[in-house]
């Protein structure tokens, strides 16, 4: 076993986060201003907005769950980035975890427009 | 999580709620009640208002606004509803196909099927709901069906504004959002003889 359970945990939602971002036509992930003006939540979106991603291994051992709430911008269709943001996540877990002591098998990837902005 | 946060999250640790200090921070007020000086809560959320303020003080002078531009009032309306759609999201409605796992909230949707009724002229949406088609089916994958309040002006007829409207709407669900909407029904709340376009200018900037 190489590396903290926690610390894999961290990096994948770390990757994941900076995955979904990186999407045209998403623009930007939750928590977003109400976390922002609420301060204690807030201090977690200038994390980069990974407050936003939630992280979970699954039962079987290499498979994680991974939910993503994000907001999407007018003139994208909304169905579409959400199957971009599926797919990039998926692939950004794949490489995250590609050299630990158990690579990523199976990923699931959630994803819910919270906003059109 | 936020998904299930209780209604009146809006509220600080110290028992204000946001509207309460936003409404003071827009009358003025703030500097008169000592409790903003001295809470911690209250003085962050008024610091990221400021923040927000000059931020869209910067966007506005950058861009030039349409007339009749929002004053501060209006900015805080703005940003309420915004705030207001991240805490009421309402129900998850299912994007795609009924394998896929995408889902839209229902105050994002809402908010674009107001709007696509709205560019049509002279025609302002009240109160939209969208639920499962599926009756008590939760949160399953399924089509949805879309209820709509509309008023409208007199130079529509109610048959000719009903069938306008779907037909915005349907468009934005299939164009904008990618939800199958396989229901959608037009209440006509009023005919006017103008509209009164003074409080939805701030819906149709956001």
């Amino acid at each position: 076993m190489n590396g903290r359970p926690a610390d894999l945990d961290a990096r994948v939602r770390e990757a994941a986060a900076a995955a979904a971002r990186s999407v045209p036509g998403v623009a930007f992930l939750r928590p977003g201003l109400s976390g922002l003006l609420r301060g204690r939540a807030g201090r977690a979106a200038r994390g980069a907005g990974a407050g936003a991603v939630r992280v979970r291994r699954g039962g079987a051992p290499g498979s994680w769950e991974i939910g993503v709430e994000l907001a999407t911008l007018r003139g994208h269709r909304a169905l579409d980035v959400t199957r971009s943001v599926r797919s990039a996540v998926r692939r950004a877990v794949g490489e995250e975890t590609a050299s630990a002591a158990r690579p990523a098998e199976h990923v699931t990837v959630t994803v819910t427009v919270t906003d059109i902005a | 999580m936020a998904l299930n946060e209780p209604l009146d999250s809006e509220e600080l640790p110290c028992g204000r709620s946001l509207q309460d200090v936003w409404e003071s921070w827009d009358e003025g007020t703030t500097g008169k009640d000592p409790h903003y000086a001295s809470c911690p809560h209250c003085s962050a959320a008024l610091a990221e208002l400021r923040a927000l303020g000059d931020f869209v003080e910067q966007s506005r002078a950058a861009a030039p606004e349409p007339p009749g531009a929002p004053d501060a009032r209006a900015v805080t309306t703005r940003v309420m509803d915004i705030v207001r759609l991240e805490l009421r999201p309402g129900r998850r409605l299912p994007l795609g196909e009924p394998d896929e796992d995408a889902w839209i909230v229902e105050a994002a949707a809402a908010k674009t099927f107001r709007a696509a009724a709205e560019s049509l002229p002279g025609v302002r949406a009240g109160s939209c709901r969208i639920e499962p088609l599926g009756a008590g089916s939760g949160t399953s994958r399924g089509p949805v069906r879309v209820r709509l309040a509309v008023t409208a002006e007199l130079t529509w007829t109610v048959p000719r504004l009903a069938d306008a409207v779907r037909e915005r709407v349907a468009r934005a669900a299939r164009e904008a959002i990618g939800l199958d909407v396989q229901a959608i029904d037009i209440e006509v709340v009023d005919l006017v003889d103008t509209m009164d376009t003074t409080d939805t200018t701030d819906r149709r900037t956001r």
